[in-house]
């Protein structure tokens, strides 16, 4: 168990830059994001939750999946796999939670390549959640404030240092890397960090029952969900902030014999998501494809991992241009 | 690692052979030798190259040992790209992917097909799979509608099926021409024009909803239990391996836990019907 101060730590992460990408939170124009580290770019250890989940560094927005050229009566295809060395600093537990749910989604029978390859190479360093916003309840789904596992090395704020406890040699070698930075701490933090959770928890006044929930939205009347429906703009917005909405698009750009297939964040909320060839469209309602997001987050996520598909970060509330709060509706349609 | 996955292998294109007005079977060739190994029923995804990549459903049969094909009605930006490709050109494939018929638990049983349109394309991979398996598999009704005579797909194989040991097959359509002397009216209506046995028998359905829904209020009137009745469903899909998203019916990947479904398990999912 190890502890560093506030100012050091940007000094450590500084020094990580010479060896990996450094993923951090980084404060633009008043917006707190996960950004890359450069010269000119500062990082925040003060905020809430970042306005988009770190998903994007593990499943970009836009990605490359191969390059196809044709040569003389044949097609080539070269592809590459992204594996740069990267360290994502200040990824908070529900976050990780949630990739710990992309790891289900993008493992199993087909492992996906490109999403394991960055998942490999990124060192996770996660930060115990001391200050939940007021859309936070990850209490309620058993994925914050604190986090367990899953992490290479978890960072905890207390009154005049940060805790750094070390949960994988991955872990270790970047802590190595810059050992003078961190000195021994003694057993003492461990109540320190306790009583900062104990805090944080009572912070969170947000609270649902999700084995209840899942259990009645198979249940609620169409009407219900038609009355959503009308308030949703089908802006896609709480899928993107989403960190664990994972559904893409994959689509081909040919120019001059020669072209490149990508995969694109796309949404079950957007119109067109499951529209075929020839026009059928199963979801072509918003209040079908409202119910179909909330009962994906806790009903089918939960039949096909075994865990629920929602973290309790509250994106879909902060972002929701109708001014859909998934939590007040969960109540609302728990009592009818 | 698995890029496999992700990157379509080569096939060429060696027999195109107009079905309908709008509708080609394409038969394929892998260089490397062989077929796709595939499940009578499953699917696949097919690129062609600048335009894009579309599920399609197989319908040779693994049986048929050096190539595979794909019957197609150019209706999407990919497929209307393939129904211009010239014999010899080059497309990708990625697949097979799916669960397929259950083969296995339809040996020593009986075999109902109803097909309306386009749908007898994947059934004709099981029908022609249990024409070179013919010993382990019972009675078989082919009973394919379609609107207009020359709506009907794959009549250059009717002939021959009817040919085969236990084997019947009648057809209809929902309007005749001066062509026609057979049969005229719904899919369903042929349930009724011969003897099917309901003990030990398994209906195989591929058409639209419509049809879907009508004939099997038809099988549940004439005995047929939800669990003996299988159909495939048809999703917008992408990726093929249950990632994407685009294809789920509740908890249910058509890409990978499907296409086929019993009429239980359907009833199950919602929105599947």
């Amino acid at each position: 168990m190890w502890k560093i101060d506030k100012g050091d730590i940007l000094k450590w992460l500084k020094s990580l830059k010479k060896d990996f990408e450094v993923i951090a939170p980084v404060k633009v124009h008043g917006e707190v994001l996960f950004m890359p580290l450069s010269d000119d770019t500062e990082i925040t250890l003060d905020y809430t939750n970042t306005l988009e989940s770190p998903k994007e560094f593990f499943l970009p927005k836009t990605e490359e999946m191969f390059n196809f050229r044709r040569k003389g009566e044949d097609f080539e295809i070269t592809s590459k796999i992204d594996d740069k060395k990267r360290v994502l600093f200040g990824i908070r537990p529900c976050d990780v939670n949630a990739l710990t749910l992309l790891d289900e989604v993008f493992g199993g029978k087909y492992r996906d390549p490109y999403y394991f390859s960055i998942r490999r190479n990124t060192t996770i360093v996660a930060m115990t959640c001391v200050q939940p916003d007021i859309n936070c309840f990850c209490d309620s789904m058993g994925t914050g404030p604190s986090l367990s596992r899953d992490f290479d090395l978890l960072f905890t704020e207390l009154d005049e240092t940060y805790l750094v406890e070390v949960g994988t040699n991955k872990g270790e070698e970047i802590l190595k890397l810059k050992k003078d930075l961190f000195k021994e701490a003694d057993e003492t933090r461990r109540d320190e960090k306790k009583r900062k959770i104990e805090a944080a928890k009572k912070k969170i006044k947000r609270r649902i029952d999700p084995f209840e929930i899942s259990k009645k939205l198979k249940y609620v009347d169409d009407e219900i969900w038609r009355k959503l429906g009308e308030r949703c703009m089908s802006c896609g917005g709480c899928s993107h902030v989403c960190p664990t909405c994972h559904c893409f698009d994959i689509r081909d750009i040919f120019v001059d014999e020669a072209g490149k297939r990508r995969r694109y964040w796309d949404s079950c909320m957007l119109p067109g998501f499951t529209r075929m060839a020839g026009g059928v469209n199963p979801r072509g309602t918003k209040e079908s494809r409202i119910k179909q997001r909330y009962n994906c987050k806790f009903n089918y996520f939960f039949e096909r991992y075994g865990r629920f598909g929602c973290v309790g970060c509250g994106r879909c509330t902060d972002v929701c241009q109708g001014n859909i709060d998934m939590v007040e509706f969960l109540k609302e349609m728990n009592h009818h | 690692m698995n890029e496999g996955l992700y990157l379509p292998r080569i096939a060429v294109l060696k027999d195109k052979r107009a079905e309908t007005p709008d509708t080609i079977t394409f038969t394929f060739e892998l260089p490397e030798g062989g077929n796709l190994n595939n499940i009578p029923g499953q699917c696949l995804q097919l690129t062609v190259f600048g335009y894009g990549e579309a599920p399609i459903s197989i319908t040779s049969s693994p049986t048929q040992k050096d190539c595979f094909q794909l019957c197609v009605r150019d209706v999407g930006n990919v497929t209307k790209a393939l129904h211009k490709l010239e014999i010899g050109d080059k497309v990708g494939v990625r697949g097979p992917w799916g669960n397929g018929f259950p083969i296995e638990g339809l040996k020593g049983k009986n075999a109902v097909f109803i097909a309306g349109g386009l749908g007898l394309a994947p059934l004709r991979s099981l029908i022609n799979y249990i024409v070179d398996n013919r010993r382990d598999y019972g009675k078989v009704w082919v009973l394919s509608g379609a609107r207009t005579p020359k709506d009907h797909l794959f009549k250059w194989e009717w002939d021959r099926w009817s040919k085969i040991d236990r084997f019947e097959v009648l057809t209809t359509v929902d309007r005749g021409d001066d062509t026609w002397t057979g049969n005229v009216g719904v899919v369903g209506s042929l349930l009724y024009k011969t003897d099917i046995q309901v003990e030990n028998t398994m209906v195989f359905i591929c058409g639209p909803p419509i049809m879907f829904r009508f004939v099997t209020m038809d099988l549940a009137k004439l005995g047929f239990k939800d669990d003996m009745i299988v159909s495939t469903l048809e999703r917008h899909m992408k990726c093929g391996v249950g990632k994407c998203g685009h294809c789920n019916v509740g908890s249910k990947y058509v890409c990978m836990d499907g296409p086929v479904f019993t009429y239980a398990e359907m009833k199950k999912q919602p929105g599947a019907l």
